[in-house]
């Protein structure tokens, strides 16, 4: 029987896999040591003088959405999620200060990019597996045809 | 030459793309008819409102400098326009918009016939306010809008303001 030489769609498939990984890792951990970082410390700010500039600063980071927190996507939370956006945009259009209170609503635009980091993250693990098995597959199948055109 | 089926997923790419980059200000399909007499009754003249709503379904773009017309149709032909404005769609946001003419007492009650509006209230009150009213003879007609990015709208008006 013709033996069948697969190790370059497991070397394809193992490269193609790890470049995903790097790119959703990257992304996710720079959301979440990064924009995260800033956004809490816009938002932890103890100034009076620039509350309003600070949360200001806060929501417009958070308006741009985490790769896997995209605010266009149909999940459960995103019905309360649209009215906050809703409601920010309007404030921040018609230059109207954003006080303590206002700011409460940062938190579930917050917790939802920390999720979807918290899911770039582990979903980057879960391809870095992938890729690892494909690599895994192609030195087995390297090694096996080697054998076989040894034999042969 | 693209062979059947590649020419196939092409069509379905292109028409993806299409839709995905035709977001527009979206009509919520309904509207509401009120009209008041315009200078004096004894004039004959009056002027009408249609109020209709407007809704952004995208999460990031906003439409700015909307401009557009409230057609209503007979026959299959505009019977009036009425033109309207609106300054800004932010995403996720419901606006109302308000489009007003002048028409004489005939046209006024041509126009009611078609949009089923309750005529006795007219002619009793010679008013009629926030009526809802049947959209099967009218459309709206978006003449121009522009979109902008909400994220580099808000860091604009930000600098600006701030």
């Amino acid at each position: 029987m013709k033996n069948i030489d697969d190790s370059l769609l497991y070397l394809v498939g193992g490269i193609a896999t790890l470049i995903i990984a790097v790119s959703v890792l990257s992304a996710s951990l720079y959301s979440r040591y990064v924009v995260e970082e800033r956004v809490m410390s816009l938002l932890s700010t103890e100034s009076v003088e620039n509350l309003s500039e600070n949360y200001r600063q806060a929501y417009i980071i958070l308006r741009e959405p985490q790769l896997f927190a995209k605010y266009e996507h149909f999940d459960r939370e995103s019905r309360g999620i649209k009215r906050i956006l809703e409601f920010f945009d309007r404030k921040i259009v018609e230059g109207e200060e954003i006080t303590s209170y206002d700011a409460r609503y940062l938190i579930p635009l917050f917790d939802r990019r920390a999720r979807g980091s918290d899911l770039g993250i582990k979903s980057s693990i879960f391809v870095f597996i992938v890729s690892f098995l494909s690599f895994t597959a192609f030195f087995v199948e390297k090694t096996r045809n080697r054998r076989n055109s040894l034999i042969e | 030459m693209l062979r059947g089926k590649y020419r196939l997923f092409a069509a379905l790419l292109l028409l993806i793309f299409i839709t995905a980059c035709a977001k527009s200000p979206r009509w919520t399909e309904d509207a509401s008819f009120s009209i008041e007499p315009a200078v004096s009754e004894e004039e004959g003249g009056y002027r009408l409102f249609i109020t209709a709503g407007f809704f952004n379904e995208t999460d990031s773009t906003a439409f700015l400098n909307i401009e557009g017309f409230i057609d209503i149709y007979k026959n299959n032909s505009i019977l009036i326009s009425l033109p309207f404005k609106a300054d800004m769609l932010l995403p996720f946001e419901r606006i109302i918009v308000d489009a007003e003419a002048d028409v004489d007492s005939d046209k006024a009650v041509r126009i009611m016939d078609l949009l089923d509006v309750d005529k006795e209230i007219f002619f009793e009150e010679g008013r009629i306010s926030d009526q809802f009213i049947s959209t099967e003879s009218v459309e709206v007609r978006l003449e121009k809008y522009e979109r902008e990015d909400i994220i580099k709208l808000l860091r604009k008006i930000s600098d600006e303001k701030y």
